[in-house]
């Protein structure tokens, strides 16, 4: 798989049916230990080593992000937030990376076009930058910075748009890049 | 580049004497002469550390520039000095 996340909601049956055909059945539910200060609070991580295809899925010690970081071309890595909610993201290349920004995920605004990102590690905190509109996000996974990237370019964008009789060179040139991937929704 | 901590990010831009605007980011804009001239921003909520390179690139520092600034030995004054050339060096099209 190319793209690099997917929420369980929207693709359960394929994750149910990878899972299933990969692992076999799930085993009973363990206790999963407590995230550790490196890692953010919210999410554990559960690692499958891809060289192992007939291991069980089985909840594996939680991973600080550092150490994932070195080896995210090896693993794939299954997200259990503290909603319950079920986070599959398959890491298929080594960072940084460049991934594409399809949605914004806003009620008024949507994208003509996927932004192209930079996604980075650095001491334990992913950050995804686009040299196109001169904007980034970050968090403590790739997840997070894609969301945080998501709404600083709407705020971003909001801020130029209004400004825009009053821009320098630079912003000027980020407001027209902005509008060649962001429209108002009708 | 070591990351910014939101205290380092708040002083180092806080030199540069920018309008500030607060939402789910703290976006900073730089003007000169009635014109925005440059912004950055830090998200709140993202724990205590934010990236230093994209700051550095929306800010148009080098990355000499870019610790001179967090050490605060660049102000507003010089970053528009910096602004100035970086602005002149651009050949103008047409």
């Amino acid at each position: 798989m190319n793209s690099s996340s997917y929420r369980i909601e929207d693709f359960q049956p394929v994750v149910r049916k990878a899972v299933l055909k990969n692992f076999g059945k799930p085993k009973p539910r363990k206790k999963v230990e407590r995230p550790s200060a490196q890692v953010d609070a919210r999410t554990v991580f559960i690692s499958v080593p891809i060289s192992y295809p007939s291991a069980k899925l089985q909840l594996g010690e939680p991973v600080p992000l550092a150490a994932a970081s070195s080896e995210t071309w090896l693993w794939d890595e299954f997200i259990l937030s503290s909603r319950s909610a079920l986070q599959f993201t398959t890491l298929s290349a080594a960072l940084p990376r460049t991934e594409y920004i399809a949605t914004l995920g806003h009620p008024l605004f949507t994208l003509r076009k996927a932004i192209p990102v930079v996604i980075e590690l650095q001491e334990g905190i992913f950050s995804a930058w686009s040299s196109d509109i001169r904007a980034f996000g970050y968090g403590p996974t790739e997840l997070d910075a894609i969301e945080d990237f998501r709404s600083a370019v709407v705020e971003l964008y909001e801020v130029l748009a209004e400004k825009a009789g009053a821009l320098g060179p630079d912003p000027a040139r980020t407001l027209l890049s902005l509008e060649e991937f962001i429209e108002e929704k009708s | 580049m070591k990351h910014l901590t939101a205290a380092e990010w708040d002083k180092a831009v806080g030199k540069l004497q920018p309008e500030i605007q607060e939402g789910k980011h703290r976006k900073a804009f730089i003007w000169h002469e009635g014109k925005m001239i440059s912004y950055t921003y830090r998200s709140h909520g993202r724990g205590d550390c934010c990236p230093a390179n994209p700051v550095m690139k929306q800010l148009g520092l080098s990355p000499q520039e870019f610790v001179d600034l967090r050490k605060c030995t660049i102000a507003r004054k010089e970053y528009i000095e910096i602004y100035r050339k970086r602005q002149s060096s651009i050949p103008s099209k047409g």
